[in-house]
């Protein structure tokens, strides 16, 4: 009984330690939910941010099933700093990604600062405050919280939308990628963790097997 | 035709091989000898990498065939003989030279084996780097895992004691032998195991590859339970005695690490190098891939394993017979009467 016991809690100890992906992978997906404005319209949609692919340049795939976000969807080629290689946007960098947080931004050709008083920051949340827009960023990650986007059209004036960051779908990882993650992880730490294991094996037989 | 080859020419070489070798070794009766044919054949295992170089990669068909010949017959006929002629021969014992000779063998040519193949210096530091890992494991851990284990036989109420005449068993090279390979079949045991819970397919050359390195990875962190725990038992020779039942039995490791070991782990291992051959559609002759699969994950397991050994022997196991016989101070008996007069 007690073998058996033993072999559960190994399985269910080494599903727990193999189960946890951490670095951004291809499927990723970031979910972000968008409120649009018109006047007294306000209408809500997902804009969701799915990685493709992830080689030099990172391939994002912008999509929503809102009319209002068209200007945004479809997909994006983005160097790792966070420019835009190809792609629909016109503003140097993507939406996603700020390579810093620099006291202005650019977007759409347009340099946006921060506008003194207006400006809340905490240890969390940065925000920009412009005439026009108001930017906020998860300092942690640099992730887009909320954005107010000028937009490359005639009627800009009329109507604002706001991003705000909802979620991470993270992908599906194949049990024999989590395997070989696992394998590379212990492999790589294996003399290490035998340093360890003999200084705590010294310290324990100089004091409890004296 | 090419079945005939194998059936007619190359098996044919292996018995002949097998059953003359293991004549005359017999007729000399010297375990140096039987070293050295074990050595032979062991080193011949670099010819075929060797040769893919000096041919860059096309060796002629000719060359081939005789390679057939070598890897198929002429160096398993060569291995077998000296371990069946080891065998029959126990008694004689090895000068502990030859033993590390053997253990030294069996690390160098694998690593020559791999580097000739790959030309990756990188690959040859990892797998070192991992084996001294292990043997640090094995030295930090088994003297004081060793000595719980006793410590649970006294507290069953059991006596321990020691047989006070010296053991005069002699080493043989097999011994050796049999310590790396019950610790490789084991390692691959345990991890087919730990694969089939997690429901992990076995297809594909590169899930071979993941399966010897996971294999790596079980021996560093568990190996430490069955060999060495074991080896120490048996070298301090120590017996647990009984008084109420009037029994006297060997200290064992733990039951649970030697079910994934032994001949049931040989097997497993068998069939899984065919389980992985034969995941290669486009390849006819399964059991010919199977055969080049399992040279190749013996080659990649042997060092990782056998470094440990080598030094556990050289370094460890003395100053860890010490601590053991300090701590449980065991009772010198030389014969079953004394054992009646034990408190």
């Amino acid at each position: 009984m007690k073998k058996i016991l033993v072999l559960i809690l190994v399985s269910i100890l080494l599903q727990i330690a193999l189960s946890q992906p951490e670095d951004l992978q291809k499927g990723t997906k970031v979910v972000y939910y968008a409120e649009y404005r018109f006047g007294s319209r306000v209408e809500y949609s997902l804009v969701n941010f799915t990685v493709v692919s992830l080689n030099d340049y990172i391939e994002i795939e912008v999509s929503s099933k809102a009319k209002w976000m068209t200007w945004l969807t479809g997909l994006y080629k983005v160097s790792k700093e966070g420019i835009i290689i190809e792609g629909k946007y016109q503003g140097k960098h993507f939406p996603l990604w700020l390579s810093s947080l620099k006291p202005s931004i650019e977007i759409l050709g347009k340099i946006y600062k921060f506008s003194g008083e207006e400006i809340t920051d905490s240890e969390e949340l940065a925000v920009y405050i412009t005439n026009t827009s108001l930017i906020s960023f998860r300092k942690k990650d640099l992730l887009m919280y909320s954005l107010l986007v000028p937009l490359n059209e005639t009627d800009i004036a009329n109507y604002r939308i706001t991003l705000i960051f909802y979620e991470i779908e993270k992908p599906t990882i194949p049990l024999e990628q989590l395997m070989k993650k696992a394998i590379e992880i212990l492999e790589y730490y294996s003399l290490l963790i035998a340093l360890v294991v003999l200084a705590v094996s010294i310290v324990v037989k100089k004091t409890l097997f004296k | 035709m090419v079945n005939s080859f194998y059936l007619m020419q190359v098996f044919p070489l292996f018995v002949i091989t097998l059953i003359f070798t293991t004549i005359i070794l017999r007729k000399a009766k010297s375990n140096k000898l039987n070293v050295v044919v074990f050595l032979t054949g062991l080193g011949l295992f670099v010819i075929r990498p060797l040769l893919d170089i000096v041919y860059g990669g096309e060796i002629p068909f000719n060359v081939l065939l005789a390679l057939e010949y070598l890897d198929l017959a002429l160096i398993p006929g060569l291995i077998l003989a000296s371990i069946i002629s080891c065998k029959l021969y126990e008694n004689i014992g090895l000068s502990e030279k030859s033993c590390i000779t053997v253990l030294l063998a069996l690390i160098a040519v694998p690593l020559l084996y791999f580097f000739l193949y790959t030309g990756n210096i990188m690959l040859l530091i990892k797998i070192i780097l991992i084996s001294f890992a292990n043997w640090i494991i094995w030295h930090a851990l088994s003297d004081i895992l060793a000595y719980l284990h006793v410590i649970n036989y006294i507290k069953k109420g059991s006596i321990i004691v020691v047989y006070s005449k010296k053991n005069i068993e002699q080493k043989t090279f097999i011994d050796y032998i049999a310590k790396v390979y019950t610790l490789v079949f084991y390692g691959f045991s345990i991890t087919t195991f730990i694969f089939s819970i997690f429901n992990v397919s076995f297809e594909g050359l590169e899930m071979s590859v993941v399966l010897a390195r996971a294999s790596w990875i079980v021996l560093l962190f568990s190996s430490v339970f069955l060999t060495p725990v074991k080896w120490l038992l048996d070298y301090v020779n120590l017996r647990a005695y009984n008084k109420e039942n009037f029994s006297l039995e060997d200290i064992k490791v733990w039951s649970i690490i030697e079910e994934f070991a032994g001949i049931t782990a040989i097997a497993s291992f068998i069939i899984l190098m065919y389980q992985l051959a034969g995941a290669f559609s486009e390849v006819i002759y399964t059991w010919r891939l199977a055969y080049t699969l399992t040279v190749l994950t013996l080659m990649a397991e042997t060092p990782v394993v056998a470094l440990p050994v080598l030094l556990y022997e050289i370094i460890s196991l003395k100053k860890h017979s010490n601590f053991i016989l300090h701590l449980i101070k065991p009772i010198p008996v030389s014969g079953l009467s004394e054992l009646e007069n034990l408190r």
